[in-house]
């Protein structure tokens, strides 16, 4: 039996080696991360955005209703709309733009939150195939102790379940790495010291790796590598909680610091984090105003946090991570009755990090807000190209960090003339 | 031309793509009869076979029918069968939106509330499963399932004084209609202003005939204004792209109109039925109700209408064959599906001739993936928490809460299960934090097991029969003999006096006591690690 696990010493110098190049920043090489250095944070937006608060400005459009106090803006070569409640947007764009590409007309072929978000997450609208981050994720995973982390929000393993682990809505996992949680229990009455559970850990360890030898036929391979991969990734995790914590809130601000440092100490190659709440703005659009601008701080802080960590191949963490923020869905062009705008299949993305092709817009919505095709090898608007749609963004993805496609994706031209 | 050419392209392509014939399902090599008691144990009843059970079948393999018989019978596969349809229906979510303070309840019965609210319609489908009652009773019956709690809340006949879950009905006129006239059911799966029902309308489609509307592509017809909502009410009607799903899921949305609420945030509104409701179709969509061309009238028509549809006995065999075998129903099945179904009519439509069927197949009791087998299947949070309390006593509850079943404080999605809301199926494999909640779990557990146990007559002893011996020199085969209990009682393995378990588990209690100073601790420990082995969360 083959098995990729990640054995203790492997990670223990994968870390010391990057500590080591975060020590000597001036020795590194000024060009931008490798594909398989990347590392990536996706900021998922529950319940549907309404990309005309942002990045679509379509003033003048008949068919669109947009604030009516809103106006233009452009940074870089990138427009947006503008709008005095939400500063944290004009100082994201001001100060980042450089390194930010706006995807506008990004299809989802459904108006079902739970299909769009299995969609945009991982292309099929199937729950067993794994998320974007979680294939980036365990494509590296003899590298990191825990590939994925999942702060908040979805999560779509599959078959990368072994490299992904959620924290839990109140923050359990940090209380369960160290055992509170179960002392707090009605039926408390005991547990092992520190120096038991090694004992036990070994023991188990030991066992696992029989089971997995001896049990030959009888058992699937991959069953027991799972068994074997993830009992390592535990025994990790365990290790890990002295050097920081996992339970980080359920606000986009308060997960930067938990995120940033797994992705500073090398625990993690892909974190997940969930943006404000409250997007399904059926009734009221005008809730979306508060929405886009806890989004906007959210994310200079942890552009902020990036910045100023140092990263394990570049400078900054900055200059190796991609953060990918999206939301399922698109809202209506036009306000219903209740002032409030509802499903609509076409949508936007932000991307922000290096190897992108910054201050840019790719793709567009037309006259009646459906996306536009285009050109893959240009990233320019070609209305005789294909769309733009969730598949098209995770292939682009996973081309950023030299990942095979597999079979889901095959076909799917990703926007080689995003990235270089 | 060059349309055969390509043709014949696809055709080669396709032949390359496909795998080697499948294993027949009856050649697939098949669990050995202890792996197979254990693993229809806890499918039936959520907890490991007894010694005795372990000794009967071994003492007479053809024995395991008749077990698999009685355990079909046994109080507990009631909670089986609505685990088995819990992930698909999706109810066991932590919040609803009415809370027990709404209600004037004090806010520490929230918890039970919450979870009562979730079970409603999944203890439907379990009573008609342990009391014998067709499948079709689930929409066609004038009763709900209630306890004591939603009782107390709800317009229901539940006896006053009375405790615990049984048969009861609403009274608030709404029509008999199952599981259809349920509030949890519309609760779960609500429906905003100007949706007009369709939402749920697909739920019901997806639930009880497996035919989800939006799992399929939607191709959004770019040559008409879709931002004029004249426009889209004719495209609805008469629009092919727009046509082929709401032709059938707008009539059936017209049905549920009785449950459209004007403040979905006052208690009082969602709590009753409003019968004066029901044709506000006439002012919304304009769509009379019908079930695929046949004309309706109320929630009763529906459920009898979905009660002819042959995709919903279908549904039920999908839904509990996915289940026992842990993967999504293929296009290879087909076949088994059909024998199931069969054998589902030929019971009366009974869901325990439906598992009975299924648990015979092949592919159950196979060890095998290829060929449609089931490799190993790992234990849900649920079975992860039943057997483990079986065994020790011990169950993870605090504050109100079970904490195997919730994500909103406790660990059931990082154990594996299925979260409610996002519907992502239950983990097939083990996850990093699905191990470490079953290591604290065996921990906890183990601890209580041996400071309870220690209070017991060693004839009221689960694990520790032979007791706590503390000198592996002075009292070897006190030792050696507890170690083969406790493998044949979580096991039903009989481990050799000289074998490789027994001897590995004397050291580690040598070292656990070491480290210790304490048997009782260096014993826990043992036990503890004997509940996170591979082969007591994959069965």
């Amino acid at each position: 039996m083959t098995s990729n696990k990640l054995s203790r010493r492997g990670f223990l110098g994968g870390v010391s080696a990057g500590l080591c190049a975060a020590a000597l920043p001036w020795q590194r090489a000024l060009a931008e991360a490798a594909g398989s250095d990347l590392r990536f944070v996706f900021v998922f937006n529950y319940g549907g955005w309404d990309p005309t608060h942002v990045f679509a400005p379509l003033f003048g459009n008949p068919n669109i209703d947009l604030e009516v106090d809103a106006g233009q803006a452009t940074y870089g070569g990138i427009p947006i709309v503008e709008h005095g409640t939400r500063p944290s947007v004009s100082a994201f764009f001001q100060a980042h733009h450089a390194r930010s590409v706006v995807l506008n007309g990004i299809g989802v072929r459904s108006l079902s939150h739970e299909i769009c978000q299995q969609l945009m997450l991982t292309g099929t609208s199937g729950a067993s195939d794994p998320d974007w981050g979680s294939r980036l994720a365990h494509a590296a995973q003899a590298s990191y102790t825990l590939p994925h982390l999942v702060l908040d929000g979805l999560s779509f393993p599959g078959e990368a379940s072994a490299s992904v682990a959620r924290t839990g809505a109140a923050g359990q996992l940090d209380s369960l790495l160290g055992g509170q949680l179960l002392a707090d229990g009605d039926q408390y009455a005991g547990r092992p010291s520190l120096v038991q559970e090694k004992i036990l850990d070994r023991y188990l360890e030991r066992r696992s790796a029989a089971w997995a030898d001896g049990a030959g036929a009888r058992i699937d391979p991959r069953i027991a590598d799972r068994f074997d991969a993830s009992l390592t990734r535990a025994t990790g995790l365990k290790d890990a909680r002295f050097d920081m914590e996992f339970s980080p809130g359920d606000s986009l601000g308060s997960q930067v610091d938990a995120a940033v440092n797994a992705l500073g100490m090398g625990i993690s190659r892909c974190v997940s984090l969930s943006g404000p709440q409250g997007w399904d703005t059926h009734t009221n659009l005008g809730q979306q105003q508060g929405l886009w601008e806890g989004l906007f701080a959210g994310l200079l802080s942890l552009m902020d946090a990036l910045q100023s960590t140092p990263g394990h191949r570049e400078p900054t963490l900055a200059d190796e991570t991609v953060v990918v923020v999206l939301s399922e869905m698109g809202r209506t062009p036009r306000l219903n009755a209740a002032q409030g705008k509802d499903h609509w299949p076409h949508t936007s993305a932000l991307l922000v990090g290096p190897r992108l092709h910054g201050s840019r817009v790719v793709g567009a919505f037309d006259d009646y807000y459906y996306g536009r095709g285009v050109d893959p090898s240009t990233a320019e608007v070609d209305d005789g190209a294909p769309e733009v749609t969730a598949e098209t963004l995770g292939a682009t993805l996973l081309a950023m960090a030299d990942v095979d496609p597999g079979d889901t994706l095959r076909g799917i031209e990703p926007l080689t003339g995003l990235f270089g | 031309m060059v349309g055969e050419r390509r043709l014949l392209g696809l055709l080669l392509v396709a032949l390359l793509a496909l795998p080697a014939c499948p294993e027949p399902a009856d050649e697939l090599p098949p669990l050995e009869s202890r792996e197979l008691l254990i693993r229809a144990s806890l499918d039936l009843r959520g907890v490991r076979p007894t010694i005795d059970e372990y000794e009967a079948v071994e003492a007479d393999p053809d024995a395991l029918e008749t077990v698999i018989d009685e355990w079909l019978q046994d109080d507990r596969f009631g909670e089986r069968v609505r685990a088995a349809f819990a992930p698909a229906w999706g109810t066991r979510v932590d919040v609803y939106p009415v809370r027990a303070m709404d209600y004037g309840l004090p806010e520490s019965v929230d918890p039970a509330l919450q979870r009562s609210i979730g079970d409603e319609a999944l203890r439907m489908i379990s009573h008609i499963a342990t009391e014998d009652l067709p499948y079709t009773d689930l929409v066609t019956g004038d009763w709900t399932m209630a306890n004591e709690l939603l009782g107390q809340v709800w317009p229901l006949d539940y006896p006053a004084g009375e405790a615990g879950w049984q048969r009861a009905s609403y009274t608030d006129g709404r029509p008999a209609a199952g599981v259809l006239a349920v509030n949890s059911l519309y609760w779960r799966y609500p429906s905003n202003g100007v949706n007009y029902n369709r939402g749920r309308a697909n739920a019901i489609s997806r639930l009880l005939l497996c035919d989800d509307f939006l799992s399929r592509p939607v191709e959004f017809p770019r040559n008409i204004d879709l931002t004029d909502e004249a426009l889209i009410a004719d495209a609805l009607a008469n629009n092919s792209g727009c046509v082929n799903c709401h032709v059938n899921l707008d009539p059936l949305a017209s049905y549920l109109f009785g449950f459209e609420y004007a403040e979905p945030d006052n208690a009082v509104e969602v709590t009753v039925y409003h019968p004066e409701r029901e044709g506000r179709w006439q002012v919304t969509t304009g769509v009379e109700p019908a079930y695929y061309g046949e004309p309706g009238y109320t929630l009763t028509d529906l459920g009898h209408q979905i009660a002819g549809d042959h995709r919903f006995a279908q549904c039920a065999v999908e839904r509990v064959y996915s289940s026992l075998l842990r993967r999504d129903v293929t296009l290879e099945d087909m076949d088994a599906l059909t024998g199931h179904r069969e054998a589902f009519l030929e019971g009366d439509l009974t869901l325990r001739a439906l598992f009975r069927s299924v648990m015979s197949d092949a592919r159950y009791r196979s060890s095998v993936r290829d060929g449609g087998g089931v490799p190993r299947k790992v234990v849900d949070p649920e079975l992860l928490a039943s057997q483990v309390e079986d065994l020790t006593g011990y169950r993870f509850t605090m504050s109100g809460y079970d904490m195997m079943s919730t994500d909103l404080v406790g660990l059931r999605s990082l154990a594996g299960g299925s979260d409610g809301y996002s519907l992502s199926p239950l983990a097939d494999a083990p996850t990093p934090t699905m191990l470490l909640v079953q290591e604290r779990l065996a921990e906890a557990a183990a601890w209580h097991a041996v400071a309870s146990e220690q209070e017991q007559l060693v004839g009221e002893r689960r694990l520790f029969t032979v007791g706590f011996p503390a000198d592996p020199e002075v009292e070897r085969a006190a030792f050696v003999q507890q170690m083969q209990v406790l493998h044949h009682a979580l096991f039903g393995r009989r481990v050799d006096r000289q074998g490789p378990e027994v001897a590995a588990g004397i050291d580690l209690w040598s070292d656990l006591y070491t480290a210790s100073g304490d048997p009782q601790t260096a014993w826990a420990g043992v036990l503890s690690v004997l509940l996170r082995d591979p082969d007591f969360v994959l069965y």
